[in-house]
């Protein structure tokens, strides 16, 4: 066949009754290649007949001339094609139908333009020359996700986003209610707020919230993690200091709480102060006075203070780790954020303000939503890491899939898992080598995340981290806890609640077991 | 096929699922296209049409690759390179080395085309 000819091979005649059906559930699908290389146009119509109609072309006037005509359920493209580059003929062809899963093919696998065609979308590019059973596989995938891709999206990526602050009112479950009554009870009163709830509730958004509803509105909104700072710098941060107060404070520093003067804090992680930190914030809470860390002029504040914590205030308290005054202070009125698994029929309002955001934010004009079966495994899993996992694990999505649809595929295989497991899980095999050397399978770990699709590998590798220097800290110290938290550089309390988050045993023999 | 021919294109024969029959429909297409285009190469080569030579150069090297993707089909792309650079003498330096291989090839492309006959 001379090149610029185009091929259709031959399709039977005689209807349906005759026809080979391939594993899908419509008749055969048809399969477009374009390719001026007539051994690969020969190729891909004798190794690819068993599963679909094969139609070929030369170059690329012909090859769009058969998509017009046609159905393609796929099409394998050639890269350099003699009339038009490949790039131009795939840009041509998303016109057309974007839902068409489109294969470059090239003899330059590593090249740019492999890049570009996966950063366009292509479904995916094969490196010539063809291994018949890679390509034979890859069709099959691309004819696969063109159907599950046809079906009708159960959840669109088209709804408005809204700005951040929104997505806290979303949500109908009664537990979501409960907090949008509270905020709105107080929000207006000017009364310090305890907000409550594991991590990735959305505790910061419910002090913006309360900020925003309040009569501050107009005033300064300051937010402070007290866990990610140490504890002279976390009073620095808080009190700000006066020159030369300690090594390197090389002038004067205002703090927050002078910065924030007729506006709101928001003090996250509230459990995590050292006792010294904590005096300090009762006399704001009481007097609204304080002084500058090195400084003996007594300055006054009127600050609102919202703050946040997941760590068992009432435990610590019992441990002498904690306040109680403090305690008593801030929780006079206490917003509980429900876990992510508690409110299980939110999460498709919660996709849907995802979706939508990161459709805009990655720049995804095709993209339509998600498949049934995918909001499916989404609803029914428990969310660790509540809204901020939900929200991490959709854009990874976004940005992950090449179809317009995202079917369970693109989930992360702790997500789409319970789909695909069988046997021993690698998690088991890890736990197994984790016993025999402890904190040897760090590399491990990352990796499987990284396979997994995780969304969580910063959170999940610190933790294991953390639990592995816990541990050792421990047996270096005979299960001695005060000991160990001095090592460790962090409170009593703050060893106590990682204990038992990470549920270690502290054997009577002062063995330390996990 | 022979046993020699076999073993002389056992990773080709590896990529096409070990189907014999369809290597051998596959070397006579190759038959057929390569000589013409080899010849365009030198013709392209030598006229110094570079950017030509570049392009039959990189279809050459993609129909041979089906049953060679080591040397001397590998070795098209130092001479594709430098005609993409313009570098006349690079690429007529590269062509002469590569061109008595490649005829090589194509002669056992034939041989293995003509035992479907």
């Amino acid at each position: 066949m001379a090149a610029g000819t185009a091929l259709q091979a031959p399709h039977n005649e005689t209807g349906a009754q005759s026809a080979p059906r391939s594993k899908w559930s419509k008749s055969m699908p048809n399969l477009l290649v374009i390719d001026d290389d007539r051994t690969i146009l020969a190729l891909a119509e004798k190794a690819l007949a068993p599963i679909a109609d094969v139609s070929v072309a030369a170059n690329a006037a012909d090859g769009l001339g058969l998509l017009r005509e046609g159905e393609f359920d796929a099409v394998l493209l050639d890269i350099q094609l003699p009339d038009q580059n490949g790039l131009a003929v795939y840009c041509e062809i998303r016109e057309h139908d974007r839902r068409i899963p489109v294969i470059f093919m090239t003899v330059e696998a590593a090249s740019n333009t492999a890049i570009e065609a996966m950063q366009l979308g292509a479904f995916d590019y094969i490196a010539k020359p063809l291994n018949v059973e890679s390509l034979r596989d890859l069709v099959e995938k691309a004819i696969e996700q063109r159907q599950i891709s046809s079906v009708p999206v159960a959840i669109s990526a088209d709804d408005e986003g809204g700005d951040q602050s929104a997505e806290l009112f979303i949500g109908r479950s009664p537990v979501m209610l409960d907090v949008f009554k509270a905020v709105g009870k107080v929000a207006k009163q000017d009364v310090p707020i305890l907000v409550r709830g594991e991590s990735g509730t959305g505790k910061e958004l419910v002090a913006r919230a309360l900020f925003q509803y309040s009569h501050r509105r107009d005033e300064t909104f300051l937010a402070v993690n007290c866990a990610a700072l140490p504890d002279n710098l976390l009073e620095s941060e808080l009190f700000g200091h006066e020159k030369g107060a300690f090594t390197g404070a090389e002038s004067r520093r205002i703090g927050k709480f002078e910065q924030c003067n007729g506006g709101t804090l928001f003090l996250d992680e509230i459990g995590d102060m050292a006792p010294t930190v904590q005096a300090k914030v009762l006399r704001v809470l009481q007097e609204q006075r304080f002084e500058r860390v090195g400084g003996n002029k007594e300055l006054t504040t009127n600050v609102r203070i919202i703050a946040a914590t997941n760590r068992p205030l009432e435990q610590m308290v019992e441990d002498g780790d904690y306040r109680e005054d403090l305690l008593y202070r801030l929780n006079g009125v206490t917003i509980e954020l429900p876990p992510l698994r508690d409110r299980l029929s939110d999460v498709p309002a919660l996709i849907r303000f995802f979706l939508a955001q990161a459709k805009v934010e990655f720049n995804k004009p095709d993209l339509e939503g998600l498949s049934p079966e995918a909001v499916d495994l989404l609803t029914v899993y428990d969310w660790p890491g509540n809204v901020r996992q939900l929200r991490a694990v959709i854009r990874r999505c976004v940005l992950d899939t090449v179809m317009p649809v995202i079917t369970p595929d693109t989930l992360p295989d702790a997500i789409a898992g319970s789909r695909h497991s069988g046997g021993k899980s690698e998690s088991d095999k890890t736990d197994k080598l984790e016993n025999e050397a402890p904190g040897s399978q760090l590399p491990q770990l990352v990796q499987r995340l990284l396979k997994e699709k995780s969304t969580n590998v910063y959170g999940e590798s610190m933790e294991y981290m953390e639990r592995f220097v816990i541990l050792q800290v421990l047996q270096a110290t005979d299960g001695n806890q005060s000991q160990a938290a001095e090592i460790l550089g962090i409170t009593r309390g703050k060893l106590r609640d990682r204990i038992n988050s990470y549920n270690i045993v502290l054997k009577s023999d002062v063995a330390v077991e996990s | 096929m022979t046993e020699a021919q076999r073993q002389r294109f056992a990773a080709a024969l590896q990529r096409v699922a070990g189907d014999e029959d369809m290597l051998v429909m596959l070397a006579s297409i190759a038959a057929e296209d390569g000589p013409p285009m080899l010849k365009q190469v030198h013709t392209h080569v030598e006229s110094l049409e570079l950017s030509e030579a570049a392009r039959v150069g990189h279809a050459l090297k993609g129909l041979l690759s089906t049953f060679e993707s080591g040397p001397p089909v590998d070795e098209l792309q130092p001479m594709i390179d430098a005609a993409r650079k313009d570098d006349g003498n690079a690429t007529q330096l590269a062509h002469a080395s590569v061109s008595p291989k490649l005829e090589q090839l194509l002669g056992e492309i034939e041989e293995l085309a003509g035992t479907g006959k």
